[in-house]
Protein backbone atom coordinates (compact mmCIF):
# COMPACT_ATOMS: atom_id res chain seq x y z
CA UNK A 1 0.00 0.00 0.00
CA UNK A 2 1.05 3.54 -0.75
CA UNK A 3 1.51 6.09 2.00
CA UNK A 4 2.87 9.61 2.21
CA UNK A 5 5.43 10.60 4.82
CA UNK A 6 6.27 14.15 5.89
CA UNK A 7 9.43 15.23 7.68
CA UNK A 8 10.10 18.43 9.59
CA UNK A 9 13.01 20.33 11.13
CA UNK A 10 16.07 18.17 11.78
CA UNK A 11 14.31 15.00 10.66
CA UNK A 12 13.73 16.70 7.31
CA UNK A 13 17.39 17.66 7.10
CA UNK A 14 18.53 14.17 8.08
CA UNK A 15 16.22 12.53 5.53
CA UNK A 16 17.09 15.08 2.88
CA UNK A 17 13.43 15.47 1.91
CA UNK A 18 10.36 17.17 3.30
CA UNK A 19 8.04 14.44 2.03
CA UNK A 20 8.04 11.20 0.14
CA UNK A 21 5.71 8.44 -0.98
CA UNK A 22 6.50 4.95 0.21
CA UNK A 23 5.09 1.49 -0.51
CA UNK A 24 4.56 -0.70 2.54
CA UNK A 25 4.52 -4.45 1.94
CA UNK A 26 2.95 -5.24 5.30
CA UNK A 27 0.94 -3.30 7.84
CA UNK A 28 3.04 -1.51 10.43
CA UNK A 29 2.74 1.09 13.16
CA UNK A 30 3.96 4.65 12.91
CA UNK A 31 6.65 4.00 15.54
CA UNK A 32 7.92 0.94 13.67
CA UNK A 33 8.02 2.89 10.43
CA UNK A 34 10.08 5.60 12.10
CA UNK A 35 12.55 3.03 13.39
CA UNK A 36 12.87 1.43 9.96
CA UNK A 37 13.61 4.76 8.30
CA UNK A 38 15.88 6.38 10.89
CA UNK A 39 17.33 3.25 12.52
CA UNK A 40 16.84 4.46 16.06
CA UNK A 41 14.10 4.74 18.65
CA UNK A 42 11.66 7.61 18.13
CA UNK A 43 12.72 9.23 21.42
CA UNK A 44 10.99 12.57 21.87
CA UNK A 45 9.24 12.26 18.52
CA UNK A 46 5.48 12.64 18.26
CA UNK A 47 3.39 11.20 15.46
CA UNK A 48 0.53 12.42 13.33
CA UNK A 49 -1.65 10.61 10.83
CA UNK A 50 -3.63 12.78 8.44
CA UNK A 51 -2.64 15.88 10.45
CA UNK A 52 -3.89 14.62 13.83
CA UNK A 53 -1.83 13.43 16.78
CA UNK A 54 -1.76 9.63 17.19
CA UNK A 55 0.01 7.17 19.47
CA UNK A 56 3.08 5.34 18.24
CA UNK A 57 1.21 2.03 18.07
CA UNK A 58 -1.26 3.36 15.51
CA UNK A 59 -1.37 1.08 12.47
CA UNK A 60 -0.90 2.87 9.17
CA UNK A 61 -3.56 2.44 6.49
CA UNK A 62 -3.33 2.81 2.75
CA UNK A 63 -3.32 6.42 1.63
CA UNK A 64 -2.45 7.80 5.05
CA UNK A 65 -0.26 10.84 5.47
CA UNK A 66 2.18 10.04 8.28
CA UNK A 67 4.19 12.83 9.91
CA UNK A 68 7.10 12.60 12.33
CA UNK A 69 7.16 15.59 14.66
CA UNK A 70 10.34 16.49 16.56
CA UNK A 71 10.08 18.60 19.74
CA UNK A 72 8.46 21.88 18.73
CA UNK A 73 9.76 25.43 18.83
CA UNK A 74 6.81 27.69 18.15
CA UNK A 75 6.45 31.03 19.90
CA UNK B 1 -8.02 35.19 12.91
CA UNK B 2 -5.89 32.05 12.94
CA UNK B 3 -3.03 32.23 10.48
CA UNK B 4 0.55 31.54 9.50
CA UNK B 5 2.32 34.49 7.91
CA UNK B 6 5.39 34.67 5.73
CA UNK B 7 5.47 38.46 6.04
CA UNK B 8 5.24 41.07 8.78
CA UNK B 9 2.37 40.75 11.26
CA UNK B 10 0.21 43.77 12.04
CA UNK B 11 -0.47 43.81 15.78
CA UNK B 12 -3.30 46.28 15.25
CA UNK B 13 -5.05 44.02 12.75
CA UNK B 14 -4.78 40.96 14.97
CA UNK B 15 -6.16 42.85 17.98
CA UNK B 16 -8.98 44.33 15.94
CA UNK B 17 -10.07 40.85 14.89
CA UNK B 18 -11.02 39.79 18.43
CA UNK B 19 -13.09 42.82 19.45
CA UNK B 20 -16.78 42.27 20.08
CA UNK B 21 -19.38 44.47 21.76
CA UNK B 22 -19.56 42.16 24.80
CA UNK B 23 -15.82 42.23 25.46
CA UNK B 24 -14.54 44.86 27.90
CA UNK B 25 -10.94 43.72 27.71
CA UNK B 26 -8.49 42.70 25.07
CA UNK B 27 -4.92 41.64 25.67
CA UNK B 28 -2.18 41.22 23.09
CA UNK B 29 0.97 39.16 23.47
CA UNK B 30 3.75 40.02 21.03
CA UNK B 31 6.66 37.62 20.74
CA UNK B 32 9.85 38.98 19.24
CA UNK B 33 13.15 37.44 18.19
CA UNK B 34 15.99 38.01 20.63
CA UNK B 35 19.15 39.55 19.19
CA UNK B 36 21.21 37.52 21.61
CA UNK B 37 20.79 34.42 23.71
CA UNK B 38 23.02 33.66 26.69
CA UNK B 39 25.58 36.20 25.53
CA UNK B 40 25.77 34.96 21.96
CA UNK B 41 24.51 36.93 19.00
CA UNK B 42 21.50 35.55 17.14
CA UNK B 43 21.53 36.35 13.44
CA UNK B 44 18.05 35.07 12.61
CA UNK B 45 15.44 32.43 13.29
CA UNK B 46 14.07 30.20 10.57
CA UNK B 47 10.54 28.96 11.28
CA UNK B 48 8.78 26.11 9.54
CA UNK B 49 5.44 24.41 10.18
CA UNK B 50 3.27 21.49 9.29
CA UNK B 51 0.92 24.11 7.93
CA UNK B 52 -2.46 22.38 7.85
CA UNK B 53 -1.93 20.68 11.22
CA UNK B 54 -0.64 23.92 12.77
CA UNK B 55 -3.80 25.73 11.67
CA UNK B 56 -6.09 23.02 13.02
CA UNK B 57 -4.11 22.87 16.30
CA UNK B 58 -4.40 26.63 16.75
CA UNK B 59 -8.12 26.46 16.01
CA UNK B 60 -8.49 23.74 18.65
CA UNK B 61 -6.65 25.88 21.22
CA UNK B 62 -8.91 28.83 20.40
CA UNK B 63 -11.94 26.60 20.88
CA UNK B 64 -10.67 25.55 24.32
CA UNK B 65 -10.07 29.17 25.33
CA UNK B 66 -13.59 30.01 24.20
CA UNK B 67 -15.01 27.18 26.30
CA UNK B 68 -12.97 27.99 29.43
CA UNK B 69 -12.91 31.81 29.44
CA UNK B 70 -15.47 32.82 26.83
CA UNK B 71 -12.49 34.32 25.03
CA UNK B 72 -12.29 35.50 21.46
CA UNK B 73 -8.84 34.40 20.25
CA UNK B 74 -6.56 35.35 17.38
CA UNK B 75 -3.19 33.73 16.72
CA UNK B 76 -0.81 34.69 13.92
CA UNK B 77 2.62 33.07 13.73
CA UNK B 78 5.46 33.95 11.37
CA UNK B 79 7.15 31.41 9.12
CA UNK B 80 10.43 31.63 7.26
CA UNK B 81 13.31 33.91 8.19
CA UNK B 82 12.61 36.28 11.10
CA UNK B 83 15.28 38.76 12.18
CA UNK B 84 16.10 40.01 15.69
CA UNK B 85 13.47 42.35 17.11
CA UNK B 86 10.95 41.32 14.46
CA UNK B 87 7.67 39.80 15.58
CA UNK B 88 7.47 36.01 15.60
CA UNK B 89 3.97 35.58 17.04
CA UNK B 90 0.97 37.67 18.04
CA UNK B 91 -1.75 36.32 20.32
CA UNK B 92 -4.78 38.50 20.96
CA UNK B 93 -7.65 37.61 23.25
CA UNK B 94 -10.78 39.50 24.20
CA UNK B 95 -13.06 38.65 27.10
CA UNK B 96 -15.94 40.30 28.94
CA UNK B 97 -13.66 41.12 31.92
CA UNK B 98 -9.91 41.65 32.26
CA UNK B 99 -8.91 38.78 34.56
CA UNK B 100 -9.98 36.20 32.02
CA UNK B 101 -7.94 37.90 29.30
CA UNK B 102 -4.70 37.41 31.22
CA UNK B 103 -5.46 33.77 31.93
CA UNK B 104 -6.67 32.97 28.43
CA UNK B 105 -3.73 34.66 26.73
CA UNK B 106 -1.22 32.75 28.86
CA UNK B 107 -3.06 29.50 28.20
CA UNK B 108 -3.00 30.05 24.44
CA UNK B 109 0.73 30.82 24.39
CA UNK B 110 1.72 27.83 26.50
CA UNK B 111 -0.56 25.50 24.53
CA UNK B 112 0.89 26.81 21.27
CA UNK B 113 4.42 26.08 22.42
CA UNK B 114 3.53 22.51 23.35
CA UNK B 115 1.04 21.44 20.71
CA UNK B 116 1.30 23.45 17.50
CA UNK B 117 3.69 21.84 15.02
CA UNK B 118 6.03 24.76 14.39
CA UNK B 119 9.82 24.54 14.55
CA UNK B 120 12.58 27.10 14.66
CA UNK B 121 16.23 27.00 13.77
CA UNK B 122 18.40 29.55 15.54
CA UNK B 123 21.28 30.79 13.42
CA UNK B 124 24.30 32.28 15.17
CA UNK B 125 27.80 33.19 13.92
CA UNK B 126 28.93 29.77 15.14
CA UNK B 127 26.27 27.71 13.41
CA UNK B 128 22.64 26.72 13.63
CA UNK B 129 20.60 24.71 16.11
CA UNK B 130 16.97 23.59 16.24
CA UNK B 131 15.52 25.17 19.37
CA UNK B 132 13.07 23.10 21.38
CA UNK B 133 10.43 24.45 23.73
CA UNK B 134 10.71 23.11 27.25
CA UNK B 135 7.75 21.48 28.90
CA UNK B 136 5.95 23.84 31.29
CA UNK B 137 6.98 21.72 34.30
CA UNK B 138 10.71 21.98 33.68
Amino acid sequence: MQIKIRYFAWLRERRGASEEWMTLETACTVATLFQQIFEHEPSGIRFAVNAEYVDGDTVIESGDEVAFLPPMGGG
Amino acid sequence: MIALSRGDISVETVEASVRTPSCGASLVFVGRVRGEYRGQAVLRLEYEAYDEMAISSMQQIATEAKANWNAEVAIVHRLGVVLPEEISVVIAVATPHRAASYEANRFVLEALKQRVPIWKKEVTPDGAVWKENHSPKS
